[in-house]
């Protein structure tokens, strides 16, 4: 029996994925200034070391937990590049970088099988990533003969991972620690004549954002069911910046509204059709054309986001109001 | 301190230090998966591989017998009739007509339960990478449905068919498909059009208990992930298609075979399969992207590689361009060998490969049987739309449609576990616009034979032919 | 070796040809970019789409209109040039006077990206478009040669004859020349730095229309036609160094002869053969990770890495 809920529980879930991926880059650009646009390399990472996992029949919470930790190291890898580039170069090779990882993947087990014929001449099946044909994966909850229920579990699981992210975000920010990533955003060279080794922050940044990101590619891949390297492409990356920007730079809430707006608007997209049958007009462009103008509206006229980034809130700063107030 | 000072003599340490950890983290990483992997991995694989194998290589004995004994039986039945008869015409005006079919199974029916109006479901891909084909395909579900409402609809009932974008974007494609289920309330969906998209919406189709048929998505993968469900295909999986080629291209005498196909599953899976049937004769293998637009490098190499025949699959769009550069780089010299995906006028205009096709190129298709309603499906076409259906597979999409609607109209509720059970029926009996569409026991074709074709010049003009049958 | 990589005859000259062929076309494509990166500073995405209008504004006026090619050639030019100039006019320039920093430029500039490919695509839909022009055709020695290669390399070396005279010759050049070192400095002394902006996006966009033809030219029109060329003329970008003409010059062969033997090595081993984008991809990281002013800082032209 069709059930509408089911269908807004999609893209619900949908949305916290987002979320999680918006506040990964929220940690890497919104408070250390970093611009990892290779973003899709790591939900990539975790989706497939999820997929691998469970059907090599681990069990989901392990898969989870390697799911983050290979995106974390692979983000620990790639922090190397941040601390050497300016903002630009890091883009551009954050992107490059991102498409590299892609095409090696999506071509990883037919060149292993080239590779091991050249050495040995056996043909051998190795089918690792599934390359183009992609992976069927195995959902973490099974709930048979209740869909809605299943749902409502995996909607459970995501949005208590997107709290607990959440939580340890903000935590994060309001923090000395938090202080410190906006110290390097802003100017890099006087933290460091602070005394603060700023290199290591950075590869922590981007070590922790990478994995969030990693956790929301492991979730995304056991919901859809299905993954395949054409769903990691830079328009990935490129969606998740436009979540971060719409929703507020440096505001967890912000970029979790920006995330929700996004997605809103891609689900919308598919029922403006009806008003727009009388139009010979796409309801796929117009979304997009709608998208890519609020980007350079926001950027124009409202550059810090929908919600604006808070001061931090750490005791020290608070003593330090309180003292002078007084004084 | 001086900041520079301290910098320099960091960046050494940094990037060792840096480098240190990542092997390790690594090395960790790679040992606990290793271990999971081999641990299990061993076993599993095994297994897995070996029930696959086992069991297609059943399908395969089992389709082949079934395959034999039905083209037997009908064999037998056709040759009466047209004995009794003396043409084919008079053969089909008994065997009834596609209208003639339509009523008495799908229109005159009498079924109290069926709603008042039916929902047909379609998820193409009209934008995207396979976007132009899937306008095109789109025509034949719009053209089935609007030919049952001429006629009378379902039971009596309007059909509505709801058509939702994949985008060729196998995550799009599953929030459609929910949208089309959950909020539209269909049970049956014509569609997805490429095989990763149904990969994709699989599971959930299986879990809601709606009826998918795909006209168009030919991996062996689908049968491997969802067998035995409500996943169905109305067009036979590339491994016969892969054989045909390579059945075509040896008896042709070609010795040094090279494959040059789209980067994608459709493309890939054919590599697959002719390269585990000819072995050593491959010696080149190239896989392009279609979008790369420029491929002179890819076609240098395999004339530099002395190759007598070529194995291609591509797409129209690529196609055309692929063709042109190769007709510039001199390799109609070689026989080449092609699949379906360029069969269709489009391909014939741009001159030049055209005329490639005309000097070098035989094809295989899908066989349109002798006896079949093509014709039937073709003046309805044009009367529809103008033209000539402009891509392949638009009328496997018509027969699928009309599959679903009469297994509607017979099952009497709409609800997909009762349509399926019907639709396993309608098919034994079912003869459409591409042929007789029987589904074996996992939902793919009972049996699929192939037809060869060229490109030949009549009075100036390209034109299509079809010049034998390919039997496997 | 059994299995191993396969040595093929190699058909040198027609691969070299080819490369000419592939690096004149991203030549046409980055020298804008390169331009208006160092001009601007900041890497400008939306240029993508200056390369996709020339191409499908030759598609609708050889196809659609009927207009000969060498018209449509000249439109493509001025359309894309104008489409440069305004999103320079409009969109750009206003945001970096109010101090944008460059990663918002280049966000913006992947939604302006986005809101002109999606016209683009409305108004001429989504399915690749050819444009039916037949060449005439000639062989030399072992390799095909095509009118529009022909004609392809003309526009190639007269561009790059008169971008040198300007660079060299001409005030404008000059100035050009001292902006892309030194923005500030040339701003001081008194150059107009605005209008030399606006003449170099103008430029800029025009040759990318160009290389947006003969791509549609050779192959057809697709959305992301644009896209297609980016990559590698970003690569060539930095390769060259941003803002250096002659190094973009350069770098655009390098790259065209790295991606057309990629592919030798790749079919030899038996991979596929799309990983020859990677080739751009790694220019882009090794350089920036080694050099990244450019391997060519030799010939003058600035960039401040």
């Amino acid at each position: 029996m069709p059930d509408p809920l089911i269908f807004a529980m999609h893209i619900a879930y949908r949305i916290g994925v987002y979320g999680i991926a918006a506040l990964s880059l929220n940690i890497e650009y919104g408070y250390t200034g970093l611009s990892n646009f290779g973003k899709a390399a790591f939900l990539m990472v975790g989706a497939y070391t999820a997929a691998i996992a469970v059907e090599n029949g681990l069990h989901p919470a392990i898969a989870l937990l390697l799911s983050v930790m290979v995106s974390g190291g692979t983000g620990l890898s790639a922090s190397l590049f941040a601390l050497k580039f300016r903002e630009d170069y890091l883009a551009i090779t954050m992107l490059a970088f991102a498409e590299i990882a892609r095409l090696i993947l999506r071509n990883f087990d037919d060149s292993i099988r080239a590779l091991i014929k050249f050495i040995t001449g056996v043909e051998s099946s190795i089918n690792i990533f599934g390359g183009v044909h992609g992976k069927v994966v195995r959902s973490f909850i099974s709930i048979p003969g209740d869909y809605r229920l299943y749902n409502i579990a995996q909607l459970g699981l995501v949005y208590g991972l997107l709290a607990v992210s959440y939580l340890f975000v903000k935590l994060l920010s309001d923090s000395p620690y938090g202080r410190i990533l906006r110290a390097i955003r802003e100017d890099e060279l006087a933290s460091q004549t602070l005394g603060k080794k700023t290199w290591v922050y950075k590869m922590q940044s981007i070590s922790l954002g990478s994995m969030l990101a990693g956790l929301a590619g492991a979730l995304s891949a056991q919901f859809e069911g299905y993954i395949s390297p054409e769903s990691f492409q830079p328009h990935l990356t490129f969606a998740i910046w436009m979540m971060v920007i719409l929703g507020g730079v440096g505001n967890n809430l912000g970029v979790l509204l920006g995330a929700a707006l996004v997605e809103s608007i891609e689900a919308a997209a598919l029922f403006v059709k009806s008003f727009l049958r009388y139009l010979p007009l796409d309801p796929v462009n117009i979304q997009w054309i709608f998208v890519g103008t609020s980007i350079i509206i926001i950027v124009a006229f409202k550059p810090k986001g929908l919600l604006e980034e808070r001061p931090i809130k750490t005791p020290a700063v608070e003593v330090a109001r309180l003292g002078y107030t007084r004084g | 301190m001086h900041p520079e000072i301290l910098g320099k003599r960091n960046h050494l340490a940094v990037a060792l230090a840096a480098l240190l950890i990542c092997v390790v983290v690594a090395a960790i990483v790679a040992g606990v998966a290793g271990y999971y992997i081999g641990h299990s991995g061993g076993y599993n694989t095994g297994y897995s591989e070996g029930y696959n194998r086992g069991r297609s290589e059943g399908l395969a004995a089992g389709a082949e017998r079934a395959y034999r004994e039905g083209y037997t039986a009908g064999y037998n039945i056709g040759y009466t009739y047209g004995l009794s008869n003396g043409t084919l015409n008079v053969a089909k005006a008994l065997y009834m007509g596609l209208k003639d079919r339509i009523m008495r199974e799908i229109v005159q029916v009498s079924a109290p339960n069926l709603p008042s109006k039916i929902k047909v479901g379609c998820l193409m891909a009209l934008t995207g990478e396979l976007g132009p084909m899937g306008v095109e395909i789109a025509k034949g579900a719009q053209l089935a449905v609007a030919l049952v409402n001429r006629l009378g609809g379902v039971a009596g009932r309007p059909v509505e068919l709801i058509l939702e974008d994949t985008g060729t974007d196998p995550s799009k494609a599953l929030t459609a498909c929910k949208k089309l289920v959950e909020v539209d309330g269909v049970q049956v969906i014509v569609g997805p059009m490429a095989s990763g998209e149904v990969m994709a919406i699989g599971s959930y189709v299986n879990e809601r208990k709606v009826v998918l048929i795909s006209p168009s998505a030919t991996s062996p993968y689908i049968t491997l992930n969802f067998p035995d469900d409500y996943v169905f295909r109305v067009v036979g999986s590339d491994t016969a298609q892969a054989k045909a080629l390579v059945k075509l291209a040896l008896d042709a005498g070609c010795k040094k075979i090279a494959t040059l196909v789209l980067d994608n599953p459709y493309g890939v899976g054919i590599e697959d399969v002719v390269s585990s049937i000819i072995g050593d004769k491959l010696v080149v293998k190239v896989r392009y992207d279609p979008k790369k637009m420029d491929f002179r490098t890819e076609l240098t190499q395999i004339k530099g590689a002395g190759v007598d025949g070529v194995i291609y699959v591509g797409y129209y769009e690529d196609g055309r361009i692929m063709f042109r550069q190769a007709l510039e780089l001199g390799l109609d010299n070689i026989k080449w060998f092609a699949a379906e995906g360029v069969y269709g006028d489009p391909m014939l205009v741009v001159p030049e490969s055209a005329e490639f096709m005309n000097r070098a190129v035989v094809g295989t298709r899908p066989l349109p049987p002798l006896v079949s309603f093509y014709d039937e499906f073709l003046e309805e076409y044009e009367t529809a739309f103008g033209v000539k259906p402009a891509a392949p597979y638009i009328e496997y999409c018509f027969d699928a449609t009309l599959m679903l609607l009469e297994a509607i109209a017979k099952a009497g509720v709409y609800d997909g576990a009762a349509i399926k059970q019907k639709l396993m029926e309608v098919s034994s009996s079912f003869l459409g616009a591409s042929g007789y569409k029987a589904f074996d026991k996992v939902g793919d074709q009972l049996m699929q034979i192939y037809s060869a074709w060229k490109v030949v010049k009549e009075a100036g003009v390209y034109k299509l032919i079809d010049i034998g049958v390919i039997t496997p | 070796m059994i299995g191993g990589p396969r040595m093929l005859p190699l058909d040198l000259p027609q691969i070299f040809f080819n490369s000419i062929i592939t690096g004149s076309i991203f030549m046409l494509a980055a020298i804008g970019l390169s331009l208006s990166y160092s001009l601007s500073r900041f890497p400008n995405f939306t240029h993508a789409e200056y390369i996709t209008l020339g191409g499908y504004l030759a598609y609708l006026l050889s196809e659609q209109l009927g207009i000969p090619l060498y018209i449509a050639f000249a439109l493509s030019f001025l359309g894309s040039g104008l489409l440069s100039l305004a999103s320079y006019t409009v969109v750009f320039k206003p945001l970096q006077d109010r101090g944008s920093p460059m990663i918002y430029l280049m966000v913006a500039s992947i939604g302006l990206g986005l809101v002109v490919r999606h016209i683009i695509q409305q108004v001429w839909g989504a399915s690749p478009l050819t444009i039916r022009v037949v060449w005439p055709r000639w062989t030399l020695g072992s390799i095909t040669v095509t009118g529009l290669y022909i004609y392809l390399i003309a526009v190639t070396i007269v561009t790059a004859i008169t971008l040198h005279m300007l660079l060299t010759r001409t005030i404008i050049g000059k100035c050009i020349r001292a902006s892309s070192d030194n923005v500030e400095l040339a701003f001081s002394s008194g150059i107009n730095v605005s209008s030399i902006s606006r003449f170099v996006w103008f430029i800029g966009g025009g040759l990318a229309g160009l290389s947006g033809f003969f791509m549609v030219a050779i192959a057809n029109a697709i959305p992301l036609l644009g896209w297609r060329l980016l990559i590698p003329a970003f690569a060539v970008t930095i390769l060259g160094g941003v803002g250096n003409f002659y190094g973009a010059l350069i770098a655009s062969y390098v790259i065209g002869v790295a991606e057309n033997f990629s592919v030798i090595g790749l079919t030899a081993l038996n991979l596929p053969t799309d990983l020859k984008m990677m080739v751009s991809f790694f220019v882009i990281v090794l350089v920036l990770l080694v050099k990244p002013e450019g391997i060519f800082t030799t010939f003058g032209g600035g960039s401040r890495a």
